[in-house]
């Protein structure tokens, strides 16, 4: 009996040291994990200028156009933190990468987005109603870049006087505060059309004269204003006046500078010949709207012998022309 | 007794009761230059009259001037017309078709816009004067020669965003600059995932309409992938080639693909069974129409 107990507790002491030989001792204790995501350079995926149009200026003032870009960021869109863009005059090919033309109403316009939440014109703006940037996992977002197109910027079109062999392009950059990348709209042609345009002070004085007598060294003047983007000479045409007779057209001469009655350019006629060359208009290309070319048109008339006292009115047409 | 007969014009007096409106006006483009026309070419132009202060309406009379191509030269609108007042950019279709007989040389002539004067002379009694009116004439120089001319530009290349339903697009803009149809042949597309680094699918020959001479076009052309787009962005590639086979340009941009509506998904499907329907409903009409005649006349 004693002997069955014995072996009993021999069994039981070989199982447990088999037992114990396998296992090991573990000591648990807590463990961190760690990564860092490098910053993604963001990237301009497309630029739209007007998508792809010439743009038409108004004489006097300026027209909005606009480009569209849209920006990718790998680490998200709502990373990006400024875009910026500018419109200028370019060489055919390649459009400029990162140009860096210095702002004027001539030949290079900059527009950025700015912390405005209206969006007003010009400036650079997310969208609302393109591709938006809902966060998260959403990587690319589209800026609607708006531009004010001055009566004076360039003209790039076959009538253009000296950048018909160019057209306008848009270099676009981002930032996500880290890195910037650029762009351009490589793949559109994009031309401002030349304008010819003009405004006129809108009456001519004459002044009293007596019938049988004019005008003599005693000019009217009417000031004409470039108001386009090309150099501009005028045509002219006119009416008779009338009132209790008539006033043939033809005894209104005209000249470009000052001059006696009656040794002008020429007589007014009806319809428009010749062309008035005008001195001053032929420098439309100020990078200012605040210095704009003018020049004078010289008028006198002539009244006949037995013309008919009384009041005449009539009209004189000055047309805008390419010079 | 010398005032008497010392008749006095008195050519100004109104002016000074007048008041000056700045309002210019000119025309955009300033020229119309064609130098690869052949007898029997026909093209349209759009020019733009402009206004800076469009602060009423503007009576304006359009012409074209006495030149060996006035009848070359059609217009709309034509004649006399009023640009409304607001209308700071009031457009004007030209339409030139040179003569099949017409000899080779060089043309010139005017188009011509006159807008009514700037201040009305309303003629208060005992005053007179002369008011000024502004125009602006639009150059015409067109050259007409013989041969063939093939000369294109490609004004635009660009993705459209499209619908689930839709396949991935591409807005084109070309220019005929020549006198004979010309264009990219073919277009290929690879469309990637949303980083630009996978390409999903790829598609090539698709053909891609010439442009008749003289004119701009703008079109889109679909490339019929073969896999469905979920709604997300993605990136495209699309390379236009000649007729050749060389390649003329090429673009990498984004597109989004959107949700499309139930009737984008189903609209056409419920369309033709609507129509099926319909169809069905008449036929049966009929066939009991006949029955009822025959049973009539039996």
């Amino acid at each position: 009996m004693n002997m069955e107990h014995s072996n009993k507790a021999q069994a039981i002491i070989v199982a447990l040291a088999g037992l114990f030989a396998f296992v090991t001792i573990v000591i648990a204790d807590d463990t961190t994990s760690s990564v860092t995501v490098s910053n993604a350079t963001p990237s301009i995926s497309t630029v739209n200028f007007n998508g792809g149009s010439a743009i038409t200026l108004t004489e006097a003032t300026y027209t909005y156009a606009s480009a569209t870009i849209t920006v990718s960021d790998t680490n998200g869109c709502s990373t990006i933190n400024a875009v910026e863009a500018r419109a200028f005059v370019a060489s055919t090919s390649p459009v400029a990468v990162g140009n860096a033309c210095a702002a004027n109403d001539n030949n290079c316009y900059i527009t950025a987005s700015s912390s405005i939440a209206a969006p007003t014109l010009g400036g650079c703006y997310a969208t609302t109603t393109g591709n938006t940037c809902t966060g998260g996992l959403d990587t690319s977002v589209q800026y609607d870049c708006g531009f004010k197109f001055w009566y004076i910027a360039e003209g790039t079109d076959s009538a253009a006087p000296v950048w018909a062999s160019s057209i306008w392009s848009i270099s676009a950059t981002t930032s996500d505060g880290s890195a910037t990348s650029t762009a351009t709209n490589s793949t559109q042609v994009v031309e401002i059309n030349s304008l010819s345009a003009l405004d006129v002070t809108a009456t001519l004085p004459y002044g009293t004269l007596s019938v049988g007598t004019n005008t003599g060294s005693t000019n009217s003047t009417s000031t004409v204003t470039t108001t386009g983007n090309i150099a501009i000479d005028t045509q002219l045409s006119g009416t008779d006046m009338t009132g209790a007779g008539t006033i043939d057209v033809s005894r209104q001469i005209y000249h470009n500078a000052a001059f006696t009655y009656p040794s002008g350019t020429a007589r007014l006629t009806t319809t428009t010949t010749p062309t008035l060359e005008l001195l001053n208009n032929n420098n439309p290309s100020s990078t200012t709207t605040n210095s704009i070319a003018t020049s004078s048109a010289s008028w006198g008339i002539q009244i006949d012998t037995g013309q008919a006292n009384g009041a005449y009115t009539g009209t004189n047409t000055f047309a805008a022309t390419a010079d | 007794m010398v005032m008497k007969r010392s008749i006095l014009f008195a050519l100004v007096t109104f002016f000074a009761l007048t008041p000056i409106v700045h309002a210019g006006f000119g025309v955009s483009p300033a020229k119309i230059i064609e130098d690869k026309l052949v007898k029997g070419s026909t093209f349209e132009r759009v020019i733009y009259l402009v206004q800076g202060t469009p602060e009423k309406d503007l009576r304006v009379k359009l012409q074209v001037d006495d030149s060996d191509i006035k009848d070359w030269i059609t217009t709309t609108p034509k004649g006399d017309f009023v640009i409304p007042k607001g209308t700071q950019q009031f457009p004007v279709i030209l339409r030139f078709a040179v003569p099949k007989d017409t000899k080779m040389g060089i043309y010139k002539g005017f188009v011509r816009a006159s807008g009514a004067p700037k201040a009305e002379p309303n003629e208060p009694e005992g005053q007179s004067g002369v008011v000024i009116a502004l125009g602006a004439a639009v150059g015409i120089e067109l050259t007409v020669g013989e041969g063939v001319y093939y000369e294109y530009a490609i004004r635009n290349l660009d993705f459209k965003n499209i619908k689930e339903t839709d396949d991935p697009t591409a807005d084109i803009s070309i220019e005929n600059k020549g006198n004979v149809p010309a264009g990219p042949a073919e277009a290929s597309f690879e469309l990637f995932n949303k980083y630009g680094d996978v390409r999903l699918a790829y598609i090539q020959g698709v053909k891609v309409p010439k442009v008749e001479p003289f004119k701009i076009e703008n079109m889109s052309v679909e490339f019929p992938i073969s896999v469905g787009l979920s709604v997300g962005e993605y990136w495209g590639l699309v390379k236009l080639y000649d007729d050749s086979g060389g390649k003329v340009r090429e673009f990498k941009g984004v597109f989004n693909v959107n949700k499309a509506t139930f009737l984008d998904k189903f609209g056409r499907y419920i369309i033709w069974t609507s129509l099926a329907v319909v169809a069905f409903i008449i036929v049966r009409l009929l066939t009991l129409f006949v029955r009822k005649i025959r049973r009539k006349r039996t």
